[in-house]
């Protein structure tokens, strides 16, 4: 935590501790350095990169192979189980992709996925994720916020509130929408809720000339300007006695500053040799969108950003997750286009010593029936189970942990929920899931509501 | 000799009452309700290990009181060798397991009485007793008012004393803003400065008082308590576009100085209580201003536990947001067990929501004209009335008159109804496989598939020549949910086409007509349109006969060949019952088959006079509906709405049961309507007259409420103001008065006033006036090292906070200052965004792109147009709070990203250059350019150095650059 204190401490220079505790957010704990850098404990992870797949993938055609899927194929199922919101559902219905044993590990992956499954080893898979709703709306919120209304602050809004920033020119929490649009709950699921504005999530729109609004670099009069301000506002501050609250404005327009020159540099791709760029798939069509944005990614973590959420998928009837109608057509587009780039992305940030600190989520907010839906062989939502995995620091990689019932359509063995994750991912970070609180109206308001463990039988 | 010393020590603690007691509510009952409810309450059916540590008798069962040692409780917190460890979650602080012992030790004091779970602490918790107004203390010359008096009191207790007055400048800045939430045009600050009158002040905060501006600036205040927007939230935040008129009334209540207790009234029950004001219609709004998921509970059938779910935390929202706003309670923490600090009990809030369990958010009609509007909302409640068969409705249709009037009126119809022959069924089938069956009195009973888009074919055969018309008929029947005549669990069915054809061609209708649930959703038409899309469904009237009729466009009088009737159906809504039967004549009247046999027999018994008196009265309610002029809309607390998919008033309040920790699959008992049971002389549950009338309920918490002897209310409201006035409350939780909420720092004044406001006649007005012409407020707000180091909170008010400007004030500060505001009230919301909708159902808003020159871009920030998830981004940078939670405080954090929006911004930008422009108008010189913008921005002359380093600045930059610093500064942000 030396680095952000010193580093604030530098922009804000000459004011007092008064204003850096305004700047800082007089809300957040101090993070203990030997902790390094967590609050509660000592953190194994400073930064995470979490990719939100938009729409509720489908775990029996990925991840979780069900030979019974095979046998039951054709079949009924029981129809007072069945509690999907679509109506025109149908029989049991076995994946139309091919899986197989990969890695040491032998974990199963169907085709879908040929880059990542030579990755598996590295990864920690929860495969019996459970969820409490089967609407998008609220499940994202849940898998977001902890919460199945709108208003509760985020994951990344609750990090840089407990953990704060790792840097001085770059937000805490980004997130990186698909181009195509926003997710369901569109900026809800970024919100910081009543927590302190500035743990918003900061939305940068890679594909667009101001990928951040009001965040561009300063022209030669907007630093002129920003100087005679400070002149102005110091004057000012002389003549109102001192004030921390009007410090820290100072300090926060010199901040700016400095965020408007790195900004603009950690989005540029070009600094990145062709042979990254191909290996992120920046250069094919269908992985291009996501490509990109998983190589930011890697870049704002490299630059300090501590919280980076990556979205596949927009919200609507298509261009996502969500494969009502034809799981053989629909899957292979969306899993072919985040296949090379999160192969990509934990390959190179394993080869810049990156994965030593930085954690990799893979999630989603809810799962698909293992029965059909329509007359094409779509699936509908099932929020049964799921799956979700992670990789990098402080994970054993080619684990898993909880298993479906046979069929892949409930949580068997060890279910987890959102809040076992949330709590395992502060954890990591140094963070006791149960004392990261903040009151509002009445309440002492936690990520994890009243709930959540800490999934140890992942963690290295 | 240990246990005295205890006991002494105990003694000394600042506590009232018993210290016992205190102790163990301060130190005790907060770790049982944290750690050890959750598995050991009587709230549960089954307490772990049978131990209910809520209760004293179940503590007294692992507590020996004296003897800690021996207590079995303190073994298992003790996690001591052979016990069982306990809490689940790990071990418990030493100093908590000291608490314990010490607790055990001196006597083990529990207020609690037997197998009873009284949540207390009890009624003699601050902000529960009731109020009794203080004495004021002696004033002296400082004090200008009782406020005064109250705060110079405690700073002498403190050793702090006020500080000196503000300048007249900075006073009238404050006041300017601190009421309307604009700045003084420059103009009008020198006249005011001008102003040598003594009482010039008062006088300006008079003119202020009366401005339309005050009610734009206060109405804000209330509407983020209410946490209003124009859109649903949720998955897709789609628009509602009739929710302006709460924001309207909001300023015309503040405006208007409407008495509080009126005010509260109104916005709980205004529809019930007041019918002959619109308005109070209107403000049951305030029900409907949260958000609202309309992507589970509308598509959905009503049983399914996604949408019971969400109707229990749509009631929570609505439970939570009126009891913080109006009481300052967080009845909310008590949704999963009693309250854990208050003595609010689990049941007061199911029977909370049991108030509200008829209500939903919806489009209200309403007419703006009074007569109309009484006439339209008395139709529709005896319409209501006489659906559930409510005792007023019961005494109409027993009535001789009524009866006669229906008779005469059934005379008249019969011979326009036309004559129906039975069919000859000659097969049935099914498209997806419902399995359909000839009975013997000719209807068609049918079961199973419950698919989309099951189509019935009954090929029919009749003798009757010509045949202009064919008849469906519904029919209840025992063996189907709910009686049918729909399969589904509700009896429900929905109809989207019926076809005819004779072999190969298709015979087309001229139209249906049918009896029909009252709202235009669902209509029969829909089934004779040719249209899929459309459907007519009888839900919720279940157990209920229906009947269509559809004409044929041309008659079939052929020779006699079989017709297939098509009856094709949407959703999984099948039919369960039905009868066909055809006329020779096309039918100008329309009766369900058993009117119409009441109207053919001669003998009519007691219960036929009755059904027909009640369809009489129910053709004349529609048709007087029918005849009133077309009604305004405002979105609020509806009964009466268009159906959407599932969604539909109900006709009696949906059942609510006090769930187990919350959740629906553990329903322990049924709630009824209530509120806080704490209070002895306010009823805790209500009697109802009519309990299938939601307005009741509504109307009995609204007196509740109102009632000058409840507590909360009166202090919670004048808390709120003087917490907007001094941007901290005399209690720092506006919407928590409980144990976990701050304490007072100013108990006797908050009661003074509390008391003065509510036998004052409850005005808002009158309660500004007192707190900013006194001397506390008009103090300067300079710092001052010696006072901060005993206050440096400035809890005791010995200088005037200095606060940042909120959203929306510096967006209108802005506006007025370059030229652009424009003083447009009320209408409809202006859309400042670029709005569009995205591939699915989202609304996208593009405020970057939005033209400052359009149509509306200059009007106040509480005439926007409101998107609760897509708000915009420069006014979130600014603290605008997030509305899918209810906001009494709003915070004023600082950081690069608000920076750079200020900076930045093309609101902020754009409007640099009209100010630029105006000054350039008016001025010709750039020094007298650089004055003239200090004048109008900071609204002071600036110094030459100030003047000579702008020039140079603007020399090089141009004007706009430099009006973009002023308004960027801290002298423009900040109100001293």
């Amino acid at each position: 935590m030396m680095i952000r204190r010193e580093a604030l401490r530098q922009a804000a220079n000459g004011f007092g501790g008064m204003a850096l505790a305004w700047l800082m957010g007089h809300d957040q704990a101090a993070a203990q350095s030997e902790f390094n850098g967590g609050l509660h404990h000592r953190a194994k992870v400073r930064r995470v990169i979490q990719l939100f797949m938009n729409g509720g993938a489908t775990q029996v055609d990925t991840f979780d192979y069900k030979p019974m899927l095979e046998k039951m194929h054709g079949k009924p199922p029981d129809a007072r189980q069945v509690d999907t919101p679509g109506q025109n559902w149908g029989e049991f219905m076995k994946s139309p992709f091919a899986f197989k044993r990969h890695g040491n590990s032998g974990r199963w992956v169907s085709e879908v996925y040929p880059k990542l499954a030579e990755r598996v080893d590295d990864l920690a898979f929860l495969m019996a994720m459970t969820a409490r709703t089967n609407t998008h709306g609220p499940a994202s919120f849940l898998q977001n916020t902890g919460y199945i209304l709108p208003g509760f602050p985020c994951m990344g809004a609750w990090i840089s509130h407990g953990l704060g920033t790792l840097n001085t020119n770059l937000p805490a929490f980004i997130v990186l929408p698909d181009a195509r649009g926003l997710p369901y709950n569109l900026t809800g699921n970024f919100t910081s809720g009543f927590l302190p504005a500035r743990h918003q999530g900061t939305i940068i729109e890679a594909g667009k000339p101001h990928p951040i609004p009001d965040l561009h670099a300063p022209s030669e009069a907007d630093k002129d300007g920003l100087a005679l301000l400070g002149k102005m506002n110091r004057r000012h501050l002389a003549a109102s006695n001192g004030d921390a609250q009007l410090e820290a404005r100072i300090a926060s327009y010199e901040m700016a500053a400095l965020m408007q020159m790195s900004a603009p540099e950690a989005l540029d791709l070009s600094k990145e040799s062709e042979a990254t760029r191909k290996l992120y798939g920046v250069d094919r069509k269908e992985t291009e969108d996501f490509g990109k944005r998983c190589l930011i990614a890697r870049r704002l973590v490299e630059r300090g950003v501590r919280f980076v959420q990556v979205w596949s998928g927009m919200g609507g009837a298509s261009g996502n997750w969500d494969m009502h109608t034809n799981i053989a057509e629909e899957l292979p587009k969306m899993a072919g286009s985040t296949d090379q780039p999160m192969a990509a992305l934990l390959k190179d940030l394993g080869a810049l010593g990156l994965l030593e600190d930085t954690l990799v989520v893979w999630s989603t907010e809810f799962g698909r029936t293992p029965y059909s839906q329509g007359a094409k062989g779509g699936r509908d939502h099932n929020g049964g189970t799921f799956n979700a995995w992670l990789a990098g620091a402080g994970i054993k990689g080619g684990v898993s942990y909880g298993e479906s019932d046979e069929l892949g359509w409930k949580a068997a063995v060890n279910p987890t929920h959102c809040y076992d994750l949330h709590a395992t991912i502060l954890h990591l970070m140094g963070v006791d899931h149960t004392r990261l609180t903040f009151k509002f109206n009445g309440i002492n308001r936690r990520l994890t509501d009243v709930h959540g463990h800490v999934v140890k039988e992942i963690l290295a | 000799m240990i246990r005295t010393l205890w006991l002494a020590a105990l003694l000394t603690l600042p506590m009232m009452g018993d210290p016992g007691i205190e102790f163990f509510e301060s130190k005790i009952r907060p770790v049982l309700a944290t750690q050890c409810y959750s598995c050991h309450s009587s709230s549960m059916k089954a307490p772990l290990g049978g131990l209910k540590l809520d209760t004293k008798a179940g503590m007294r069962a692992v507590v020996v009181p004296g003897n800690a040692a021996a207590s079995r409780l303190l073994k298992a917190i003790e996690h001591a060798p052979g016990a069982k460890p306990m809490p689940m979650g790990g071990k418990l602080p030493e100093a908590v397991l000291a608490d314990f012992r010490r607790w055990i030790d001196a006597g083990a004091a529990d207020p609690r009485e037997g197998e009873k779970p009284v949540a207390k602490p009890g009624a003699d918790w601050w902000s529960l007793r009731p109020i009794q107004q203080p004495a004021v203390p002696p004033r002296t010359g400082w004090a200008r008012n009782p406020i005064d008096a109250f705060v110079l009191a405690k700073l002498r207790e403190k050793n702090l004393a006020p500080s000196t007055e503000a300048s007249k400048a900075t006073l009238a800045r404050r006041v300017y803003f601190d009421l309307t939430g604009l700045p003084p045009a420059s103009d009008g600050l020198a006249a005011f400065l001008a102003d040598q009158r003594p009482d010039a002040y008062e006088q300006l905060v008079e003119r202020l008082l009366a401005s339309p501006r005050y009610g734009e600036r206060w109405a804000r205040h209330w509407m983020d308590v209410a946490h209003f927007s124009e859109t649903n939230g949720y998955e897709t935040d789609q628009p509602r576009e009739n929710a302006w008129r709460y924001r309207d009334y909001l300023i015309q209540a503040f405006r208007g100085d409407k008495p509080y207790a009126r005010f509260v009234e109104e916005q709980i029950a205004g529809d019930a209580l007041f019918p002959d004001d619109p308005r109070a219609l209107v403000a049951t709004a305030f029900l409907a201003a949260g958000p609202w998921d309309q992507n589970t509970i509308p598509p959905f059938q009503p049983d399914r536990p996604d949408v019971i779910r969400a109707y229990y935390l749509d009631r929570d929202d609505v439970v939570a947001t009126v009891m913080s706003a109006f009481t300052s309670t967080t009845v909310h923490c008590a949704r999963c067990h009693d309250h854990k600090f208050d003595p609010i009990l689990q049941d007061d809030h199911y029977s909370l929501q049991a108030v509200f369990a008829g209500m939903d958010r919806m489009d209200r009609e309403f007419d703006a004209d009074p007569a109309a509007n009484r006439k339209r909302q008395t139709l529709i409640r005896e319409l209501q009335a006489l659906d559930r068969r409510d005792g007023s409705a019961l005494d109409r249709i027993r009535d001789p008159q009524v009866q006669e009037k229906a008779a005469r009126w059934g005379a008249e119809v019969l011979p326009y109804l036309g004559t129906w022959a039975p069919v000859e069924i000659e097969a049935v089938s099914s498209k997806r496989g419902a399995k359909l069956s000839i009975e013997p009195d000719g209807t068609v009973f049918a079961q199973g598939s419950s698919v989309e888009s099951e189509v019935y074919t009954v090929r029919v055969r009749s003798q009757l020549k010509p045949i202009r018309a064919v008849r469906l008929e519904f029919l209840p029947d025992a063996r189907l949910p709910l009686q049918g005549p729909g399969q589904t669990s509700l009896g429900s069915f929905s109809i989207s086409e019926v076809r005819a054809k004779q072999g190969t061609k298709p015979l087309a209708w001229c139209g249906a007509k049918g009896d029909y649930y009252r709202t235009r959703g669902w209509t029969p038409a829909a089934i004779a349109d040719g249209r899929r899309e459309t459907h007519w469904k009888n839900y919720p009237h279940s157990g209920e006969y229906r009947h269509a009729v559809l004409a044929l466009l041309e008659a079939v009088d052929g020779p006699a060949g079989a017709i297939d009737i098509e009856i094709e159906q949407s959703g999984l809504e099948q039919v369960g019952k039905f009868r066909l039967s055809v006329s020779a004549e096309e039918p100008i009247e329309l009766a369900p088959e058993p009117i119409a046999a009441i109207l053919r027999s001669a003998e009519r018994t007691a219960k036929d006079r009755q059904e027909l008196a009640a369809h009489y009265l129910r053709i004349n309610i529609e048709n007087q509906l029918a005849a009133l002029p077309e009604p305004d809309k405002v979105y609020a607390a509806s009964t009466f709405f268009d159906p959407q998919g599932w969604f539909a008033p109900v006709l009696k309040p949906r059942q609510v049961q006090v769930l187990e920790r919350g959740e629906i699959e553990k329903p322990l008992r049924e709630a009824h309507p209530g509120a806080l049971s704490v209070f002895s002389y306010l009823p805790a549950r209500f009697a109802l007259s009519n309990p299938h009338d939601e307005a009741e309920a509504r109307a009995a918490l609204a007196r509740w409420l109102s009632d000058a002897r409840n507590p909360l209310t009166w202090r919670s409201i004048v808390n709120r103001v003087w917490h907007y006035h001094f941007g901290r409350g005399i209690v720092d939780t506006p919407n928590d008065f409980g144990r976990m909420g701050g304490a007072p720092s100013h108990p006797e004044l908050l009661e003074w006033m509390a008391a003065w406001f509510r036998d004052g006649g409850g005005s808002i007005k009158s309660l500004h006036r007192l707190i900013v012409t006194s001397s506390t407020y008009r103090q300067a707000s300079a710092p001052d090292a010696a006072k901060e180091a005993v206050d440096g909170e400035n809890r005791y008010l010995w200088r005037m906070p200095r606060t940042r400007l909120d959203a929306e004030s510096l967006r209108d500060a802005v506006l007025q200052v370059s030229g652009r505001l424009e003083l447009t009230e009320g209408g409809s919301s202006v859309r400042q965004a670029v709005m569009g909708k995205d591939a699915g159902r989202s609304p996208t808003a593009d405020y970057d792109s939005y033209d400052w020159g359009a149509p509306g871009a200059g009007r106040r920030a509480i005439y926007r147009f409101l998107l609760r998830t897509l708000s915009d981004p420069f006014m979130d940078a600014l603290n605008y709070p997030n509305m899918s939670m209810v906001a009494p405080v709003r915070t004023a954090s600082v950081g690069p990203l608000q920076a750079l929006a200020l900076f930045n911004n093309p609101f902020m930008t754009k409007h640099s250059e009209h100010f630029a422009r105006r000054l350039a108008e008016g001025a010709a010189s750039v020094e007298e350019q650089v004055a003239a913008a200090y004048r109008e921005a900071l609204l002071r002359e600036a110094s030459a150095e100030e003047i000579a380093e702008a020039a140079a600045h603007v020399r090089q930059h141009g004007l706009a650059n430099f009006c973009r610093l002023l308004l960027n500064s801290n002298e423009f942000l900040y109100v001293n």
